[in-house]
């Protein structure tokens, strides 16, 4: 046979080959065209997950879209860290493909995470994470300020009280800081109260009282909540600022109880962590920027931007 | 454009002129094949792409036209609880005595799953009754919200809100639930006066949601719902969209009659189809995300790049392997040919290749064999007549030489010189014997200077010793043999024109020695020799020979005897110098014994 033939034989093979590989490809067990189910596991730093639902919700439904599985965990006590950490332990070693993590102490777990070998991605909420891929949080510095001015807009000559429930959450404290430093540009008196949540519902009268404070801060969902209880319990009138969406706070805003907060949706953090954590895992470009958040005052709560955040279209 | 047409034509024909047969039909199939297939796919892949769009479009209208058709159920369920509502019970009742709290409590259980609440309001606002939840809300205000307003404005027409959150009641519970109300004026009777009057049926959003989503559309594609200004109602992604993380084409659907469009929505292309729904006024929008092949995964790309290639290679290298079994029988019998031009023995042209290829190759052969044949009787031919005009030449013996001859001995034999006679008699017997040999053309050297000596002598009895002879063979030329009567002819011209004009001291040399391969005779004479130009014309054949007296076999005649038995390079030189003589050199290849036989034998 001629070289020649030979060689077109050899080419006419390889290119059979090729022909017969890309019809195999898919079969293939590592080539194969369904992309692999990502395991994702979402770890709270409460007991109590229902503050999360939309954040859930969020999770789930783009977990669906992107076809990967959810698992979310609550600890038996909330800012319990060596147990929040435990959980993380165990699933990295349950073969979790991506970690959702709303850290109890930002600063103990990136140190942690530092001197380990991880390779799943971990995607912080709330609190930035030095050693973590992503944190999807609004920016808490402009939270934070955002929060201040609206006080500064309907500041009645009192002290204004931010209350300090971070404990060692620096997404929290970094709110805190930026509004101290937003009302002291201001020139208004602030008293930062450190309190712990449980201590609201009854500290904050006298504290208030002690302080001549007629407008509180708050800068968590939760602390929120129970200091918008403690205003209507106890009859007080002083102007409640707030952080987060839930229906009570939501029918708090409806009585006048707190006049404003900033909002941004959960269902939004959910489901933009998810997607990053499963392009993470997919070894692709997250595309996380940042999550907005808007000021709404409680006679506004209504107007039809206003109530599409307050308010989640949830079936 | 004409003319770079043609010029391109050009190039291609002189391109295909530089080809061999075997590439023309390879390449040319090749090219066709290929153009073919990809004019083909081409066509097919529009085609399938218009079919496949058409399918999507009729997919699309379809599941739309079933989804209108459950959309428009649902309301219209909801429109006949507003008129059970009005008409069996609103109108049939006297609100100054009679409550109508128990029939619409229990229309609201029947529809529970679908509503909401029930609420009636009187023309200012104020709550007549309502179901499940009894109290308003401190904050509410019925008299100002949009449906309250679109009722009494426009009495005769059902109104659809957009979706919203019902804050009309007091839940104690904060819950907050996303209603589309159904808001119409009625007429109410308060001690027989007839009043106005708001009817509003909250339903619960979750219906709508329900009747809209898993929908499945081609591609991923997916259904949304709009009011006539394009707010959104329904969609699959509503809450990223009002958290601001995602976006729709919603204000441009809302000015799209019922039809399907193309269009470019955040760069990528889609085809959207639009259904108003009745009554309300809603569109209902398919989204189907216009995907090509180019959106395909790289496994397809990969298969159908690696596909073309193999096509291509495959094609071209059948189309070579069909021309090659083509063209290959047709390059072998003009190797065959090119061989039979230069001249090749015993030719093989094999019949191979398709059928009139060997035909052709057949008929070639026989034309070949025929060609040989041919050859043959030509070559035979052409040596009869070598042969005859060689014997012409050889016959050319002057009669005068004979009858002067003759002459001479009956003069001498009368003047009593019979001594002479009988030499010259004895001479002239020898010379005719040697001239006839016995028939052979080849004849030994020593015979053919003796036939040169007899000649001589003959001739210097007749020129009565104007002249003498000296003739002399070197010693290795002893078993040489040569083409017979050659030297005779040249020393008659020696005698005829060069020793004419002698006084009896005439002198001519012959002379024969051997250089290397070739038998060298030179025959000098120191006659008056002769013009250049006269030398030139001798061996000319194309001037007029040069008649003499002798036995009539010139030198030209020499010449081309020898060049016609041994080539080009042997025969005749001449040198000549007026008044100083000539010589002649004949070169001729030294034959032996053997090679004289076998050129005997040969003629």
């Amino acid at each position: 046979m001629k070289k020649n033939n030979l060689i077109q034989l050899v080419i006419l093979f390889i290119l059979g080959a090729a022909v017969l590989f890309s019809l195999l490809l898919p079969q293939l067990p590592h080539i194969s065209n369904n992309e692999e189910i990502i395991q994702i596991s979402m770890i709270l730093r409460e007991s109590d997950n229902s503050l999360w639902s939309n954040t859930r919700i969020g999770l789930e439904q783009a977990s669906n879209e992107f076809n990967a599985e959810l698992r979310f965990l609550s600890l038996s006590k909330t800012d319990d860290y060596n147990e929040q950490l435990e959980l993380v332990k165990r699933e990295i070693d349950g073969g979790a493909d991506a970690i959702i993590i709303v850290p109890v102490n930002p600063d103990e777990f990136s140190n942690w995470l530092s001197n380990q070998k991880i390779s799943c991605p971990i995607i912080s909420i709330e609190s930035p994470i030095k050693n973590a891929n992503l944190t999807i949080s609004p920016d808490c510095q402009m939270l934070g300020t955002a929060l201040a001015n609206a006080a500064i807009h309907r500041w009645r000559g009192n002290t204004v009280c931010l209350i300090d429930t971070s404990l060692s959450r620096t997404g929290i404290t970094a709110r805190i800081d930026a509004a101290e430093q937003t009302l002291k540009k201001h020139n208004i008196p602030v008293k930062r109260i450190t309190i712990s949540d449980n201590q609201i519902l009854n500290d904050l009268p006298s504290l208030l009282l002690q302080y001549n404070s007629s407008d509180v801060i708050t800068f968590e969902p939760y602390s929120t909540e129970l200091a918008a209880k403690c205003k209507e319990n106890n009859k007080l009138d002083f102007k409640l600022y707030g952080t987060g969406v839930s229906t009570y706070i939501a029918g708090c805003m409806e009585r006048g109880t707190i006049n404003a907060i900033a909002a941004w949706s959960d269902y939004a953090t959910g489901y933009l962590a998810a997607q990053n954590a499963i392009l993470l895992s997919r070894n692709k470009k997250p595309t996380f920027d940042s999550l907005p958040f808007r000021i709404i005052y409680w006679e506004d709560m209504y107007e039809t931007e206003n109530e599409k955040l307050l308010f989640p279209v949830i079936s | 454009m004409h003319k770079l047409f043609k010029r391109f034509a050009l190039n291609i024909a002189g391109l295909y002129k530089k080809m061999s047969i075997q590439m023309v039909i390879a390449r040319s199939f090749t090219t066709v094949a290929i153009i073919g297939m990809v004019f083909m796919g081409g066509s097919m892949v529009l085609h399938f792409l218009n079919t496949s769009s058409e399918l999507i479009i009729e997919n699309t209208e379809r599941v739309l036209r079933q989804s209108n058709l459950n959309l428009d159920s649902y309301l219209r369920s909801m429109m006949q609880i507003s008129d059970t509502m009005y008409y069996r019970v609103i109108k049939h009742s006297d609100l100054a005595k009679d409550s109508i709290s128990n029939s619409m409590d229990l229309l609201y259980e029947e529809n529970r799953d679908s509503l909401v609440s029930i609420a009636l309001f009187n023309g200012t606002g104020e709550l007549i009754t309502s179901t499940p939840l009894s109290t308003l809300k401190q904050s509410a205000k019925p008299q100002e919200s949009s449906w309250f307003l679109a009722a009494l404005s426009k009495m005769e027409n059902f109104h659809f809100s957009t979706p919203h959150i019902q804050r009309l009641f007091d839940h104690s519970d904060n819950q907050y639930h996303w209603v589309v109300s159904l808001s119409r004026y009625v007429q109410l009777t308060y001690g027989g006066v007839t009043k106005s009057g708001v009817l509003l049926v909250d339903m619960n959003f979750a219906g709508i949601e329900q009747v809209c989503q898993n929908v499945e559309l081609a591609n991923g594609g997916y259904i949304y719902l709009i009011d006539a200004n394009g707010e959104i109602i329904y969609h699959p992604k509503q809450q990223l969209i009002y958290a601001g993380l995602h976006e729709e084409n919603n204000i441009k659907a809302s000015t799209y009659a019922d039809g399907t469009y193309k269009e470019t929505f955040l760069g990528e292309k889609r085809l959207v189809s639009v259904k108003t729904v009745g009554y309300t006024g809603w569109k209902l929008v398919g989204v189907v995300p216009n995907k090509t092949f180019s959106s395909g995964s790289p496994q397809i790309w990969f298969f159908g790049l690696s596909l073309i290639l193999f096509s291509i290679f495959l094609l071209a290298f059948v189309n070579f392997r069909i021309s090659a079994y083509i063209s290959d029988p047709i390059q072998r019998l003009e190797h065959s040919i090119n061989n039979l031009r230069i001249g090749t023995d015993n030719l093989q042209i094999e019949e191979t290749g398709c059928y009139e290829v060997q035909k052709l190759t057949h008929s070639i052969r026989s034309m070949v064999s025929t060609m040989h044949h041919l050859m043959d009787d030509i070559i035979e031919q052409e040596r009869q007549k070598r042969r005859s005009e060689l014997e012409i030449l050889q016959s050319q013996i002057n009669p005068h030489f004979l009858y002067n001859t003759l002459d001479s001995i009956i003069w001498m034999t009368e003047a009593g010189r019979y001594d002479e006679s009988i030499q010259m008699v004895t001479s002239l017997a020898r010379f005719f014997r040697i001239s006839l040999s016995r028939g052979k053309r080849i004849i030994p050297l020593k015979d053919e200077l003796e036939h040169a000596k007899h000649y001589m002598t003959i001739q210097q009895i007749r020129f009565k010793n104007k002249f003498t002879t000296e003739i002399t063979a070197q010693p290795d030329t002893e078993n040489i043999y040569t083409l017979k009567l050659i030297i005779q002819p040249i020393l008659e011209n020696a005698i005829y024109h060069g020793m004419a004009s002698c006084e009896d001291d005439g002198l001519i040399r012959v002379n024969a020695w051997r250089d290397n391969d070739d038998l060298i005779i030179d025959i000098s004479d120191n006659g008056i020799g002769m013009r250049p130009e006269v030398v030139e014309s001798l061996l000319d054949e194309n001037k007029p020979e040069i008649k003499t007296s002798g036995s009539g076999m010139g030198v030209r005649n020499v010449h081309r005897r020898i060049q016609l038995n041994f080539g080009e390079q042997y025969g005749l030189s001449i040198f000549s110098e007026p008044d100083e003589g000539t010589s002649v050199r004949i070169r001729l290849p030294a034959l032996n014994e053997e090679l004289a036989k076998q050129m005997e034998e040969n003629e």
